[in-house]
Order: C-alpha cells, then sequence, then structure tokens
C-alpha cells in the first residue's frame, strides 16, 4: 500500500521534480562539504604542526643554551613548565652525556611508547611526538616532546559536526522548498486535469478559475478555459439545433414535446387547463412542387410567422417538419382554443406573395383539450393528430378531438393490419360504372372502381383503404390485383371486336414507380388484354407531385396504346397549357362542377370553358357525376363526348354490368342520336 | 563438487590478498626506514671549506636568505625525493609545516626579491644540480652520500 502510493507519487510530477532536486543536492552539497571539510581538516593539522615544529624550534633553541650537565634543574624546570600549558603532555631532555630528564602528563605510571611522528596522526596515539637534534658545546643532546592531538582532533570533530548540521539543515530547506514550489505547480496541474475531467465528462458551465504564478500553467489554464467557453457556445448551438427548427427558428417536436410535459405536470399540480393545436397545411406540396422549394420554404417561414404574431409569449408555436405546426395554448378552454384556431385558419388564408405571385392556402387544424382529451403530452399529441385527420377528411377546417374519432381511427390501423392479407387472400372486388359515347350513344367504356369485402367489416369503399394503401405501400400490389382481374374478365367474356374500354384509377403513387409501364405491359400480356381497351386515370395533382417522372411513365404507357384520362379535373392546380406537355387523351370534369352547372353560372362557365379549350387541344371530354337528363341533355348540347354519373347507373359488378350493358342497347337500339338514347334510361 | 571447488578458488584468493598485502606492510617498513638513519648536510665543492652551519643560518638558507661562505653566496636545493627526510628536514631542521615553509617562501621572495631554493623530487636530479651548482647545499642520508663522489659531508644534522 505504502509502496504503492510512493510508486504513484514518485511517477508523477511532483514526485519526478522532487526525487531530481534532492539527488542533484545531495550529491553536490555533499562533494561541497566533502571539499570544504577535507580543506579545513587539512588546515587545522598542517596549522597544528606548524605551531608543534614551531614551539619545538623556541624550547630547543633555550635547551641549546643550557648546560645540561650542569643546569639540570634549570632544563627540569623549564621542561616542567612547558607542560604546565596542557598542549605539550610529554618531554624529555637528553644530554649528550646520556643523562635524561623527563616530564610527562600522559599516563600515570605508564611507560610512554616514543615513536617519532612526521605527520599529524601518525601511528594513532593520539600523540605527535617530535625528536630535536641539539647541537651543544658538550656535543648532540636531543629533545623530545610529545603533544596533544585531541584538541584538535575535536575541533575538526566540531568542524565535522557543524558541516553535518549545515548539511541536514539545507537538506530540510531543499525539501521544504522542493515541496512548497512542487505544491504550487502541481496544485493548479491537479485542478486543470480535474478540470478537464469534468469538461469530458460534459459539466462544461463551471468557470475555470486557476490562479498560478507560473507562467507555463497560467497559460494552460487560459488555453482550456477558452476552450471551454467554446464547447459551451458549441453546445448552445447544438442544444438550440436540437430544439429548434432551423428554416423557421420554431421550437421543434422534441421542444414541443418537453413543454408540453411541463404543461401537463403543471396542470396537474395547479388545476390548470391548456389546449393543443395541431395544424396541417393543405396543398403545400402542389406550391412547393410548382413555384420551387425557395418558394415552399417563404411560404413556411410567413406562416411561422403569423401564427408568433398574432399569439401570447407564453404560448408556444412548433413546427412538426414538412406542412404540420402545433400549438400550445395555457389556460385556454375548450371554445377560446376553438375561436383561436379559427383565427388561425383566417390567417392562413390570407393571400400570400410568392414569386411575384398571389397566392392562397388552406389548412385543417385538430384541437385537444386538457386534460378533457389527454392525461400526458403522447395522448394529447395522438387526439390532435386524430381530430386534424378527422376534420380534413371531413373537409372542416378546425376540429376538436371526440371519443368517436378514436374508433375510426382504430378501424384503419385495423384495416392497415389486414391490407396485405386482404390482397394476398384477393378479398378485394372491381365493380365498374357505365361511360356513354354521346357521338355514338352507346356504351363504350366503364370505369373500374375497386371494393374490399372485408371478412369482418363488410363491403368497403374506396375512401377507406386506398389513402391508407399509399401510405402503407401496398398501393402497388393492389393496382396490379384490380388490372389482373379487369384483364380476365374482359378477356373471358367479352367477344372478339368488341371496343368497350375499361378505365383503371392510378394512384399518384404509382407515377413515381419507374418500373410501372413494363409491369402492367407483362400483366397486359399475360391476361391477353390488349392495351386499347384500356384507360388509366390520374388526378391533377398526381402529376403535378413529379411532373417529369409522371410525363415520362405516361408517355410510356401512351406508346403502349393505353389512354390517359386525367380524373377530377378543375379541383387542382394543373392548367391546360401544363396539360399540353403531357400525353394526356381525355378530360374528366370533376362531379362538383356538373352537378351544379344547371344553378351555377360560374360553374356553368367553367364546363363551358373546359369542353371548348380541351377540344381545341384534341382531348375527349367525360363528364362525371351526371345524375339527371336535364344535365345530361344540356351536355350533349356543349358537345360533352361522354357521360358518366348515377343516370347510366352505379358502380356495380362485372355480370350485372354486362346485362345492364346489354339491356341498355338493346333499348337504344334504334335511337339516332344521343339525346334520343337518354330515353332508354330511367328518370 | 562445484561448492568445493569454488570453496577451494576462495581460499586461495584469500592467500594472495594476504601476501599483498604483507608484501605493502614491507615495502612501507622499508620505505619508513629512513626515519633512523642520519642525514648529513652536503655541499657540491670538495675544495670548499665552510665550516658548520649554525641551526639559524641554515634556517635562513633554506627560507631564501642570502648566506655566504668566503664572499660566495650558498645556493640552497631542497631534498624532496624521500618524503620522510623532507619532513623531518622541516621538523628539525626549520621548525614550521609544509604549508608554512612553502607560504614563507613565497612571502619572502615577494618581499625581499631572489628565488625560491629548487626543490629536487628525485635524488638523481638532486647530485646533477649539486654537480653543476659549485655551492650547492642540501641534506642527504649518509647511506646515500657514501656512494657519491663529487659531494661533500659538511656536518651531521641528526
Amino acid at each position: 500500500m505504502v509502496t504503492q502510493r510512493i510508486k504513484r507519487w514518485y511517477g508523477g510530477l511532483s514526485g519526478r521534480l522532487a526525487a531530481s532536486i534532492l539527488l542533484s543536492q545531495a550529491v553536490l552539497t555533499g562533494l561541497l562539504f566533502g571539499f570544504v571539510l577535507y580543506g579545513v581538516d587539512g588546515s587545522l593539522r598542517s596549522q597544528f604542526v606548524n605551531e608543534v615544529r614551531a614551539t619545538s624550534g623556541m624550547l630547543a633553541s633555550v635547551l641549546m643554551k643550557l648546560d645540561a650537565d650542569q643546569e639540570a634543574e634549570a632544563a627540569a624546570a623549564l621542561l616542567d613548565e612547558a607542560l604546565l600549558g596542557g598542549r605539550i603532555v610529554f618531554a624529555e631532555f637528553r644530554t649528550p652525556r646520556g643523562k635524561s630528564i623527563s616530564r610527562s602528563s600522559v599516563s600515570h605510571g605508564e611507560p610512554v611508547v616514543f615513536q617519532e611522528d612526521l605527520a599529524y596522526g601518525e601511528h594513532a596515539d593520539s600523540t605527535y611526538f617530535i625528536k630535536l637534534p641539539l647541537h651543544t658545546r658538550q656535543g648532540m643532546a636531543e629533545l623530545r616532546l610529545g603533544y596533544d592531538e585531541q584538541p584538535t582532533n575535536e575541533r575538526t570533530l566540531h568542524a565535522y559536526r557543524l558541516a553535518g548540521l549545515l548539511v541536514a539543515v539545507f537538506m530540510v530547506l531543499t525539501v521544504l522548498s522542493v515541496t512548497l514550489t512542487g505544491h504550487k505547480i502541481v496544485a493548479p496541474l491537479r485542478h486543470l486535469r480535474r478540470a478537464s475531467r469534468e469538461i469530458a465528462a460534459g459539466q462544461i458551465n463551471k468557470r475555470l478559475n486557476i490562479n498560478s504564478g507560473v507562467g507555463d500553467i497560467q497559460e494552460l489554464a487560459g488555453d482550456l478555459e477558452n476552450m471551454r467557453g467554446k464547447l459551451v457556445s458549441l453546445a448552445h448551438q447544438l442544444e438550440h439545433q436540437a430544439m429548434y427548427d432551423s428554416l423557421t427558428d420554431l421550437p421543434n417536436r422534441a421542444l414541443l414535446d418537453d413543454r408540453l410535459g411541463q404543461a401537463v405536470t403543471v396542470g396537474n399540480r395547479e388545476k390548470t387547463v391548456f389546449a393543443l393545436l395541431m395544424i396541417d397545411l393543405d396543398s403545400f406540396k402542389e406550391i412547393n412542387d410548382t413555384l420551387g422549394h425557395y418558394a415552399g420554404d417563404t411560404l413556411l417561414k410567413e406562416v411561422s410567422a403569423r401564427f408568433t404574431l398574432a399569439l401570447r409569449e407564453s404560448d408556444t408555436v412548433a413546427r412538426f417538419g414538412g406542412d404540420e405546426f402545433a400549438i400550445l395554448l395555457h389556460g385556454v378552454t375548450e371554445v377560446q382554443a376553438m375561436d383561436i384556431a379559427r383565427k388561425m385558419i383566417g390567417l392562413i388564408r390570407r393571400p400570400y406573395l410568392l414569386d411575384q405571385q398571389s397566392v392562397r392556402l388552406g389548412a385543417s387544424i385538430g384541437v385537444a383539450q386538457f386534460p378533457e382529451h389527454g392525461k400526458d403530452a403522447s395522448e394529447l399529441l395522438q387526439h390532435a393528430d386524430v381530430a386534424m385527420y378527422a376534420a380534413k377528411k371531413r373537409g372542416d377546417d378546425v376540429g376538436i378531438y371526440s371519443p368517436e374519432l378514436d374508433r375510426h381511427s382504430f378501424l384503419e390501423m385495423s384495416l392497415k393490419n389486414d391490407l396485405l392479407d386482404g390482397i394476398e387472400k384477393r378479398e378485394f372486388v372491381v365493380y365498374f360504372q357505365p361511360k356513354l359515347d354521346l357521338r355514338t350513344g352507346r356504351i363504350s367504356a366503364a370505369e373500374a372502381l375497386v371494393r374490399w369485402e372485408h371478412p369482418r367489416s363488410g363491403l368497403l369503399g374506396p375512401d377507406l383503404f386506398i389513402s391508407l394503401a399509399e401510405r402503407s405501400g401496398f398501393i402497388g400490389p393492389l393496382t396490379d390485383l384490380v388490372l389482373e382481374q379487369v384483364g380476365k374478365v374482359f378477356c373471358s367474356d367479352l367477344r372478339t371486336g368488341d371496343k368497350l374500354r375499361i378505365a383503371v384509377n392510378l394512384s399518384p403513387v404509382s407515377l413515381r414507380d419507374d418500373a410501372l409501364p413494363a409491369r402492367i405491359e407483362a400483366l397486359l400480356e399475360k391476361v391477353g388484354w390488349s392495351p386499347r381497351h384500356l384507360d388509366l386515370e390520374i388526378t391533377e395533382s398526381a402529376i403535378l407531385q413529379s411532373p417529369r417522372q409522371a410525363g415520362e411513365i405516361l408517355m410510356a404507357m401512351k406508346s403502349m396504346g393505353v389512354g390517359i384520362a386525367i380524373d377530377d379535373f378543375g379541383t387542382g392546380y394543373s392548367s391546360l397549357s401544363n396539360l399540353k406537355q403531357l400525353p394526356v387523351t381525355e378530360l374528366k370534369i370533376d362531379r362538383s362542377f356538373i352537378s351544379h352547372m344547371m344553378t351555377d353560372s360560374n360553374d356553368f362557365a367553367i364546363v363551358s370553358a373546359t369542353l371548348r379549350m380541351a377540344h381545341d387541344l384534341g382531348l375527349k371530354v367525360t363528364a362525371e357525376g351526371v345524375e339527371n337528363k336535364i344535365v345530361a341533355t344540356r351536355l350533349i348540347e356543349m358537345g360533352c363526348d361522354t357521360l358518366q354519373g348515377y343516370l347510366l347507373g352505379k358502380p356495380m359488378p362485372w355480370d350485372e354490368f354486362l346485362a345492364w350493358r346489354q339491356r341498355f342497347e338493346e333499348a337504344s337500339s334504334d335511337e339516332v342520336d344521343a339525346i334520343s338514347c337518354l330515353a332508354a334510361l330511367p328518370d | 563438487m562445484g561448492a568445493t571447488v569454488e570453496r577451494n578458488f576462495s581460499m586461495r584468493a584469500f592467500q594472495v590478498l594476504l601476501a599483498v598485502l604483507v608484501l605493502a606492510v614491507s615495502v612501507t617498513a622499508l620505505s619508513a626506514s629512513g626515519r633512523d638513519e642520519h642525514v648529513v648536510l652536503v655541499m657540491s665543492s670538495r675544495a670548499a671549506q665552510p665550516g658548520q652551519f649554525a641551526a639559524s643560518e641554515l634556517r635562513r638558507l633554506f627560507l631564501g636568505m642570502p648566506v655566504f661562505r668566503d664572499g660566495d653566496k650558498v645556493v640552497p636545493l631542497l631534498n624532496a625525493s624521500n618524503k620522510e627526510v623532507y619532513q623531518a628536514f622541516l621538523q628539525k631542521v626549520m621548525f614550521m609545516s609544509e604549508a608554512n615553509y612553502q607560504r614563507q617562501l613565497v612571502l619572502r621572495v615577494f618581499r625581499r626579491g631572489g628565488n625560491r631554493p629548487a626543490i629536487y623530487h628525485k635524488t638523481e636530479h638532486l647530485v646533477q644540480a649539486m654537480e653543476a651548482i659549485p655551492n650547492g647545499v642540501s641534506f642527504m642520508l649518509q647511506s646515500e652520500v657514501e656512494h657519491l663522489n663529487d659531494v661533500e659531508v659538511v656536518q651531521p644534522l641528526w
């Protein structure tokens, strides 16, 4: 444990710094004090030797002047005097005649072992012995002296101790200094490391505040703070991008979900109410396709601006993507929410100036009220959505949620699940509605209309499942199924030479399928059905969604011999000049114009103008929704080519259609013109 | 087997080390033998009869101060070929340490001019110098002087 802590400490900057400084200081200090002590020691020793020799020389010169034999007492007294100082611990004077006068303070009774020294500390006897020859008149005498080395040893030892103490103090100060410096460096670095970890963990809002006297660290801290600042800015941008729609700068779905959740929480706590409006713009796609994406974007921005300006700051306007918007209205009742929704419709309907063209727009709004229509955010969203689609389906501008709508939604969900199963089990049947050729007075064509014999819900009309099939991607197989069934009955039941044409409706989704012409050609070939007996009916909006692709597909069909009819003409945005570019052979004027043409002069004018211009372009015209003979007669007079509607007959199964056709042709076989043929029809 | 060989090797190494130590001690003892020998003051010129030098004269001479014999300046030649003899000379004649002796020499030369006594670390160099310098005076072991022809013993020192 301790070893690991030391290893970790040594592995860090502080440890490395302290260790290297301490090591270098220890080596340098050791060398420095070693040299100093060596010098001091040598100096003390040299000083001792010098003093010893000088003192001995002086004593020798005095003794040399004495007649040792005659003045022995004086010599002895001199030696006694010498010992009194304490430095000389042994003194012996040997006369030329061999007489010895000796004094010692070294030992008590023990003989002195005299070994002459020429250097300090020699013979390790703590005494520096010196022997001097004395050239006297009587001959060679000798002076022997012993000096105590102990005081010098003690001085040397003291110097060593002092040096050791100094080294210890120096090292302690070094350790303290290194520790303090290391702390000053490492503490901000640790702070920086902690801060960088926090930033890496996403905690970027805490400001970095590091004050270090070390410039590099201060700069590093500054850099990190700059980086944090940029990250904060980037995070705010990302947060904005995540929560706001880039085109309109309105809150997006995620932010609306969040605010809706908060509103539900507050509503539950404080018993307050609020409403959610779901808005879907009508015909936006057509405008986008016709005038371009830039115009579409401008339109969406303008709609957003109108919403924002009309509502309070506390309300939330969000864009759901595409042409869908949602509005969260705080503190409003159901009635108030409906009023505001109608006001929004009014705002949307005001004309927009796009690319120097005045464009009008419609919308459908669904309203869901808290807490009556939903207890949580997802439920409210779902119910507002249901209300909006219900309103759109009804053709209303505004609709409020009711549980009844949910049941319809449930049915739709159920049908969606059964759809593929129904196609595989061939639960779909085709009904035929006759078309009367006003030039020949004969039933020249029929429109094939599909029905679903649902095992649980009975016979279902196309309005219940066609758009479902389009949304769920099953429209292709369903179209193939219809064509195959029609082709089979046509080929098996009609005699050769029968000129009856069958019109089959083509979904806008199918016009985005480049493989459609080849698939239809293969199918016709398989059942033996000539393309010259087939018309395909498409709506104006189907072409406008992708005009170029649709044009190419229709061109391929026409080259096979298939006729192309524009269904529900007059309800969309296309013009005859646009249609001129397409391989269209027939126009079918929408029933809304036909049914009111005898009472509404505008509708009459439209029908009349359409007939005239279509004929000018070489197109045949069919009037849809003809329900009485007055309208039929008027259309015949106006030069209409074909009639279709309940006046002739409702859509009916194939066998029934064949029988009806036979009866009609038998009844009208003698008539010479179309008006006369009408007599064969019931009033 | 291996352990025995290693032990024998260690023993032999120890014996060799012991022999080296004994040899080293013997050499030290031999080199120190000069301490008990007589040291004499010598002069290069046999012809000269300088007479005895007093102790104070010798100190002055080897401190670089002028000493004359028969009008000629005596030249001191320091013999440092034997360290013990040199130290003993400083102790018994000059009465000072080697450091102080060098310091004194330098101080005197700086103050009064002249030259420091020449110092010889090898006996043959000293002998050559004595042959070349007529009034050269030095000190040598008596045993060394006996082999030399061109130097004259002036007086024993100790």
